[in-house]
């Protein structure tokens, strides 16, 4: 075990001697995570959407009025070639136009027409539009309701001349709207009951899971120069057993992806309130499997490739596809059943679910228990394949 | 005029406090001429080339070669040297004759002129025939041959050699010694750098030893030798005491002392020729009565040399 | 000139010739946007899988009851002709229920039932459900009732998805404005007949009636079909109509800009590997200036970009059918992508001392600036911070590029783009020329 120990030590060592390395292994994942974390701040934000007036009528007046009050975007109204421009530049999540007519169909009670513009890829344009549509909905069932009651009452009563109707309806209406009978309200599950969760609830879980993959790196290649430099032939010369060699290697990866956990999930809870501290015992548990997971990982690496730049491909590549198909970019839920499924394959998917489950729906320690177990099942897969690697190459 | 002249050269690395790897180091190199720098390990071998190869600036002082200074001509000075490193330096991944086009490339060789000499150099190395293997396949020897093959293409008028036998086989050895003889007899100057005292005594024209960064010697074999006035050591194990017949030893014309040691069943004489002496040393022990059972003579060499400067040995 | 081109030469071949490169240059894009690609369902937008959902309807239970005790909520029943509804309008709560479990909505919303609120919030507990709605006690007397009582449709979520449950929330929240409206347009006419009776002998069963008659003729859609909106990408004046480059357009471009800052440092890591083997010294050695090895390196990162970004455009052409634009523009943004790609990577190698430090280094760069850049998310960048954040960095400026190129747009409508991601390039260059020279003087 001293041994081990002292292995895992020097290559510690080493790596706090590379200030460079580990200035980019360890200071900008906490720099890049801070400044992510300021931008998406509670994760209220308002869209910007742009808004030009043709029509300038009460309707189209009511329109802006309301989407002015709204909290999902915020209006800026601009002249109508503006609008295009803006969306296009990336200054506006979305653009309304409402083009002259807008009020006087609206108040005729026939169809009225509005324009959106928006990039249909982009997700606070959909969110811009969804609301933009949300309240011209409101609008129209404002107006559906004052000639749907105006109709009824001057067939009833037989009144021809139904003006003054229309408009003590939509008094009405807006009065009965003002205190609706029906109310929608949201409950998130979990510790997060009553509270909006942040975005930045979920984003500092998957960047944690970019930055600790990328970290078998910094350890792999630490492996490979003692290779080249023939430190690692002399040990193999010493009493130190393989076991002990590798033990020993693969304990200073663990150190090192631990630490850096430790830092990222310190700068989440203490900085932007993640809640990663709602059971410590299921949040050590799943670190512990995800230091174990990349630092065998590493190993297999190291063992595979005999050169820095191979070595550097290859982590690049399965950190960015593990994070991509593990939701550590984008969830999940907006990929088919089929994609989400394959990145359920992927022990790191299971863990983002974990920490995940532990920041928002109070995971406890059996909760996260099938995803530990699966992080250490790959874990092993790969200390035992590095392994076997480790004895056939390191002869 | 010389093909290279050294005039106070100096380095230091990280001054004021740091290192002075070389120290006021001057010395000059005919046209034609095979000098060596010799000393051990640290001494300031490489770092003297490096400059001279304007790869670093020197601290003080200035070099000419070819009339060229290394502090404001380094260009030129650079089209008139070829230099090959102590750590073979070479691109692994492609073959001996892709190196050595590449190298002809960057010494401004074009067109039929650089086939010409790939060919060329690649016969005078005996690789013509594995031309098209990759370096990184071959020997150590067969890197060492490409090695210093690269560094002639362009026919410099002064190699530099740091060390290039450092690490290799008796027989690579030999051929590249042998190599370096012939490019001799072609007149090229050669700058040789080593810590093998018999490299530099077989092919050196005159030798500068080189210690802690200072020249602390300079000349030929023979004078380096005669600087110091050692004499022969003539080693005599024998069968019996020998206190008298050492008296008659000390008397012989030639012989400048004689030691005993082992009580007395071992001597040890300093001589200024030994085929000149050892007649009268055989005569005299004949004549006592004494049979010699062992003979050893060490003629002065530069390692004694070096102790003799130095009190240390060049291999320590 | 021929020594620099000579150095360029030399290590192209070397590096395409090794087999992890080829890996990270052309490889690794492909397969992330190939990933991505069948994430998202190749050309089309977002493809949501059904959301799972259970609906608890107590609305036949005594207000304020939770389904418990055998007070279940509804389990199937249609709701026609129920107390509190007008002939010929479903009940509210049978409304709600219908639309999330019916047919129209099985592509988003896969719904089942339960009978009580508590089962129904631990089925989204335990993740068996990402929402729960469910529909409180007395919820239709609530409706229809005149004594002014509100409830509440609870709408239970997984916080750890947000889309699907956005999904659901909008489809209750227009079901719920529908129910309000009808609502509304039911008062509306009771308060009309009410004041239209004022002073006559007006009957009770009139105001009623005409109340009722309001309520069906909104279900109906008597008014008009509301608000009929019209949605579309920006066009610009001059340009042609607007091309969808679709989600994996978007992020192949996202990945040809990433990877060809991998593919630049590629080459200009040849820089430290021939210093650690002692080749860089004897080029010193030379009558090669090293200007001539500097631009040497440089050309070889260019042209090594410049191949790179060429097979992956050819590649997204041929493979997964993308149109990339205009030749005009596409070529003005390789050639600029290229440029910016080896400034920067030329940058990181003059402050790296080792393969280890470049490595760790350079990646960890990259990925930050695609994650500021959109990279990874294309346009999906919603305007506002995310948007300005991605103008602080090359990629950002040259992505933005890309989506107008792929739009149709032209040379001149991606100038300042271009020009701005020139200036980056130059900046990278000029400091990475003058570390490099002061490390080899």
């Amino acid at each position: 075990m001293r041994r081990i120990w002292a292995l895992a030590d020097k290559d510690l060592l080493q790596t706090r001697r590379d200030k460079l390395a580990g200035l980019f292994t360890i200071i900008m994942p906490i720099a890049f995570t801070l400044f992510l974390g300021l931008i998406i701040g509670t994760g209220e934000q308002a869209y910007p959407l742009v808004l030009a007036d043709q029509d300038k009528g009460d309707a189209a007046r009511e329109l802006v009025r309301g989407l002015r009050g709204s909290e999902v975007v915020s209006v800026e109204v601009v002249g109508v070639k503006e609008v295009d421009e803006r969306v296009d530049n990336g200054q506006a999540a979305a653009g309304l136009i409402i083009p002259k007519g807008y009020s006087e169909a609206v108040a005729a009670g026939r169809p009225a027409e509005l324009t959106v513009v928006r990039d249909a890829g982009s997700s606070g344009a959909q969110t811009a539009e969804q609301e933009v549509r949300t309240l011209a909905g409101q609008q129209a069932v404002q107006t559906r309701a004052a000639t749907a009651a105006t109709e009824a009452v001057a067939q009833a009563y037989g009144i021809e001349n139904a003006d003054r109707l229309r408009r003590d309806a939509a008094q009405a209406v807006a009065q009965s709207l003002s205190a609706p009978a029906v109310t929608v309200g949201t409950v998130q599950s979990g510790s997060s009951g009553g509270e909006v969760p942040s975005g930045f609830d979920l984003t500092s879980t998957g960047m944690i899971i970019n930055f600790v993959l990328f970290s078998t790196m910094t350890a792999g290649v630490a492996l490979i120069m003692e290779r080249r430099s023939g430190t690692l032939q002399r040990l193999l010369t010493t009493r130190a057993s393989r076991g002990e060699l590798i033990g020993g290697k693969v304990l200073g990866m663990f150190i090192l992806t631990f630490i850096q956990q430790i830092l990222l999930i310190g700068i989440g809870a203490l900085a932007f309130g993640v809640d990663y501290f709602n059971d410590p015992a299921a949040l050590l548990l799943v670190m512990i499997s995800l230091s174990a997971l990349v630092s065998c990982l590493g190993l297999l690496l190291a063992t595979l490739f005999g050169s820095e730049q191979a070595l550097i491909a290859a982590t690049v590549l399965i950190s960015m596809a593990w994070a991509a198909m593990s939701g550590g970019w984008f969830p999940l839920e907006i990929t088919g059943p089929t994609f989400s499924a394959i990145g359920h394959v992927w022990p790191t998917a299971w863990i983002l679910d974990a920490m995940r489950g532990i920041i928002l729906k109070d995971y406890g320690v059996v909760d996260v228990l099938p995803a530990v177990g699966y992080a250490f099942a790959w874990a092993a897969g790969f200390f035992l394949i590095g392994v076997w690697r480790f004895r056939s190459t390191e002869k | 005029m010389s093909i290279v002249e050294v005039d106070d050269l100096r380095k230091q690395y990280d001054p004021p406090k740091g290192v002075l790897a070389v120290d006021d180091v001057s010395f000059s190199i005919e046209k034609g001429e095979i000098f060596s720098l010799l000393g051990p390990n640290g001494a300031g071998k490489s770092t003297t080339i490096s400059m001279l190869s304007c790869l670093l600036r020197p601290s003080g002082g200035d070099a000419r070669i070819c009339d060229h200074s290394i502090g404001s001509d380094s260009q030129a000075v650079k089209e008139s040297i070829g230099v090959v490193p102590q750590d073979i330096a070479l691109y692994g991944d492609m073959s001996a004759r892709e190196n050595l086009h590449f190298w002809g490339v960057m010494y401004g060789l074009t067109g039929d002129e650089l086939a010409r000499r790939v060919d060329e150099v690649l016969e005078l190395i005996t690789l013509t025939e594995r031309q098209k293997d990759r370096v990184d396949k071959f020997s150590g020897g067969m890197k060492r041959r490409v090695n210093i093959g690269a560094a002639l293409l362009h026919k410099p008028q002064v190699l530099y050699l740091d060390e290039p036998t450092v690490g290799i086989d008796p027989q690579s050895r030999r051929a590249i010694l042998d190599g370096i003889l012939e490019l001799r007899e072609q007149g090229m100057t050669i700058l040789y750098t080593t810590h093998y005292m018999a490299e530099a005594q077989e092919l050196s024209d005159r030798i500068g030893i080189i210690d802690h960064g200072k020249l602390i010697a300079l000349g030929t074999h023979e004078e380096l030798v005669k600087l110091v006035g050692e004499k022969t050591e003539v080693h005599l194990g024998v069968d019996k005491h020998l206190h008298e017949v050492a008296e008659t030893w000390r008397g012989i014309a030639g012989v400048g002392s004689a030691d005993l040691e082992d009580e007395g069943m071992l001597a040890s004489l300093l001589v200024d020729d030994a085929n000149a002496v050892l007649p009268a040393i055989f005569l005299a022990a004949e004549t006592a009565g004494v049979r010699i059972t062992s003979l050893n003579v060490v003629e002065p060499n530069l390692e004694t040399v070096f102790l003799h400067l130095t009190g240390r040995a060049l291999r320590e | 000139m021929r020594r620099v081109l000579a150095i360029a030469w030399k290590d192209l071949r070397s590096i395409y010739r090794q087999p992890s490169a080829l890996a990270t240059m052309l490889a690794a894009p492909l397969g992330v946007a190939l990933i991505l690609g069948l994430a998202f369902g190749g050309q089309g937008s977002f493809q949501l899988q059904p959301v799972t959902t259970v609906v608890a309807d107590l609305s036949a239970a005594p207000a304020g009851t939770d389904g418990a005790d055998g007070a279940d909520g509804a389990d199937g029943a249609d709701g026609a002709d129920s107390a509190g509804a007008p002939d010929g309008v479903q009940r509210s709560s049978a409304v709600l229920v219908d639309v999330l479990t019916g047919k129209e909505l099985d592509d988003l919303i896969d719904a089942t039932r339960v009978k009580t609120a508590a089962a129904a919030r631990r089925a989204v507990d335990d993740g068996e459900a990402a929402v729960a709605v469910i529909i409180p006690a007395g919820f239709d007397d609530a409706v229809s009732g005149t004594g002014g009582a509100q409830t509440q449709v609870e709408v239970y979520t997984d916080p750890t998805q947000q889309i699907g449950p956005a999904v659901v929330e909008g489809v209750v929240r227009q079901v719920v404005v529908e129910i309000n409206g009808a609502r509304a347009a039911a008062t509306a006419a009771a308060r009309l007949g009410t004041v239209a009776t004022i002073g006559t002998a007006g009957d009770i069963e009139t105001i009623k009636a005409a109340a009722e008659d309001a309520a069906r003729r909104f279900v109906a859609g008597g008014g008009g079909e509301g608000v009929v909106i019209e949605a579309r990408a920006p066009s610009l004046p001059g340009s042609a109509a607007s091309n969808d480059p679709g989600i994996t357009g978007i992020v192949l471009a996202g990945q040809l800009v990433l990877f060809t800052f991998f593919g630049a440092s590629i080459a200009a890591r040849t820089i430290l590997v021939e210093q650690e083997e002692g080749t860089l010294a004897r080029l010193f050695t030379t009558p090669t200036t090293r200007g001539s090895v500097l631009g040497g390196k440089f050309l070889l990162a260019y042209l090594t970009v410049l191949v790179q970004s060429i097979v992956i455009l050819l590649v997204g052409w041929l493979a997964f059918q993308i149109d990339w634009g205009s030749f005009a523009p596409v070529a003005v943004l390789v050639l600029t992508g290229c440029a910016v790609a080896c400034g920067l990577a030329m940058l990181i190698g003059a402050f790296s001392r080792t393969l280890a430090q470049e490595g760790a280094i350079g990646s960890g760069i990259f990925l930050v600036l695609a994650l500021l850049g959109g990279n990874f998310t294309g346009s999906f960048a919603s305007g506002g911070v995310a948007s300005t954040v991605s103008r602080l960095v090359p990629n950002g400026w040259l992505l933005a590029a890309w989506d107008t190129a792929m739009r149709g747009g032209t040379v001149a409508d991606i100038a300042l783009n271009v020009l701005v991601a020139l200036a980056f390039a130059a900046v990278f260059f000029v400091v990475a020329a003058v570390v490099l020279r002061r490390r080899f003087a």
